[in-house]
């Protein structure tokens, strides 16, 4: 069985029994306060910081999260606060 | 904020980060369990807070990445530990500091009374002092509870008491007992007599015998109505006695004359602008005056006015400390003879006369009648003040059985 075919079946099994995505396959969970911060739970890592964006990697895809005056409130291994003035989030696969 | 407070103990670095794969450097550093906060881009270079503890991981962590991570400032007390630690007298100072504090705070230093009214203070304190609570006890020898109990065994007017003791402040709070009117048993037999020197102009009784009726001049102390009642006749062979607790309503027609004299000449009390302040330090249970360096002495003044305030050191309110400043300063006077008239001494004469009156009869006395004479001499003026005042005259007095026959 390659890979593909069992995240498809353990993501299904998931949905059958109901149980939190983000615990049972490390979906990534993306929570905005107003257009000032940021939360990203389960992300892969740091992609880029620029000057007016901030990338990440996460278990499905890339989020790019563009602004100003943006800054790294907290990161750590499990999650990333960003603040700042949030303009637009783009999910890249 | 508790996080913050945590990074202040661990300490905490803000670090400059630069170089071509800096993302690469955090996502590797964060895998690794390196918390970083309020990242901030900064042109080329990245500014970050991590731990103590982190930045040492995170110099592996630049060197396979290719990075710089340099430390731009240092927070927290193990920083502020080490610079004392070079410092050593500095260090040793505040230990000592710390160390006196403690030392310091372990006795009481202050004691407050409050809720007294009738009581003495002064008393209290003393009894205290006896019982263990003093100015400088020791504070975990102090037996709360026995205290509280033997103030209430020994002070009758108490009728709840605690002691708290916060910091080095000892206060007793303190609810007097409520004074009960001393009431006649009314099932005990007994007289009603005149209060005051009056002629009886009203008498309601509804039990006991009265011997006097409106009219009557009647001295203080007589017996109006009597609580032994006559019954049958000797006449008869059937004469007994029998006893009661007389009830009456009796009022009465009351004469008052009162005096007062007015000197005609007083003296007027100024204060020029000349003070002197004198201060005191107790330090414990000794004191000493600071000498004098600046201003007057209070020995050049012939009259003064002295006012005293107590200051004592403290770590706020609840942490006072055996140091107290007395600050005892006096206010020069100047005594100037002055003369009043005869109509303003007749003015103070009423007023004293009123305020008297006010003090002396009830609130339910009628005053029907009220003259004032003045006389004058040289030296003062002199106020007669007669009165006729309807009141209440009776009082239940109660009878000695044993000097009756049965």
């Amino acid at each position: 069985m390659g890979v593909r075919a069992t995240q498809r079946l353990k993501r299904r099994l998931v949905t059958a029994l109901e149980l939190p995505k983000d615990v049972a396959l490390g979906l990534p969970v993306t929570t905005m306060m107003g257009n000032e911060e940021v939360f990203v739970s389960n992300h892969k890592g740091l992609l880029e910081y620029g000057a007016g964006h901030i990338r990440l990697a996460t278990a499905v895809g890339k989020i790019k999260i563009f602004g100003s005056n943006m800054i790294l409130k907290e990161i750590t291994a499990e999650s990333v606060s960003i603040k700042g003035r949030v303009e637009k989030i783009i999910w890249e696969a | 904020m508790f996080i913050k407070i945590w990074y202040f103990f661990t300490g905490y670095v803000r670090i400059e980060i630069a170089g071509f794969s800096v993302e690469r450097f955090i996502s590797q550093a964060t895998a690794k369990g390196v918390v970083f906060w309020n990242m901030q881009r900064n042109g080329a270079k990245f500014v970050a807070y991590i731990t103590k503890k982190d930045f040492a991981h995170s110099k592996e962590i630049s060197q396979k990445t290719g990075t710089k991570v340099e430390a731009a400032a240092v927070f927290g007390l193990p920083y502020i530990l080490a610079r004392l630690k070079k410092r050593l007298f500095l260090f040793l100072g505040g230990l000592a500091f710390a160390a006196s504090m403690l030392l310091l705070t372990s006795f009481v230093w202050r004691i407050d009374i409050i809720g007294t009214d009738r009581l003495d203070d002064g008393e209290i304190i003393t009894f205290l002092e006896q019982n263990g609570l003093t100015f400088g006890s020791f504070r975990r020898n102090i037996a709360y509870r026995d205290i509280e109990s033997a103030l209430i065994l020994e002070f009758l007017d108490i009728a709840h008491v605690s002691l708290n003791i916060t910091g080095t402040r000892a206060t007793i709070s303190i609810a007097e007992s409520i004074l009960v009117a001393e009431t006649l048993d009314t099932s005990l037999p007994a007289d009603i007599v005149a209060a005051k020197d009056a002629v009886i102009v009203y008498m309601a009784t509804t039990a006991g015998q009265p011997l006097l009726r409106p009219g009557d001049v009647v001295a203080a102390g007589e017996v109006i109505v009597a609580g032994e009642l006559v019954l049958g006749s000797a006449e008869e062979g059937n004469l007994s006695h029998a006893h009661t607790h007389a009830v009456s309503e009796v009022w009465g027609r009351v004469y008052y004359a009162m005096h007062f004299e007015i000197p005609l000449t007083y003296f007027e009390k100024t204060f020029t602008n000349r003070v002197s302040r004198g201060y005191t330090i107790h330090v414990g249970n000794g004191s000493f005056n600071l000498p004098r360096i600046f201003g007057v002495s209070q020995d050049e003044f012939l009259y003064s006015v002295t006012t005293e305030n107590r200051w004592q050191l403290g770590l706020g309110a609840n942490l006072p400390l055996p140091f107290v400043r007395t600050t005892t300063t006096h206010y020069e006077l100047v005594r100037h003879l002055r003369t009043r008239s005869t109509d303003a001494a007749k003015d103070l004469a009423i007023e004293l006369a009123n305020r008297r009156i006010d003090e002396e009869l009830g609130i339910n006395a009628d005053i029907i009648d009220k003259q004032i004479i003045f006389t004058e001499n040289e030296r003062a003026l002199m106020a007669e003040v007669f009165l006729i005042v309807i009141e209440r005259i009776d009082l239940a007095k109660p009878i000695e059985m044993g000097t009756y026959d049965e």
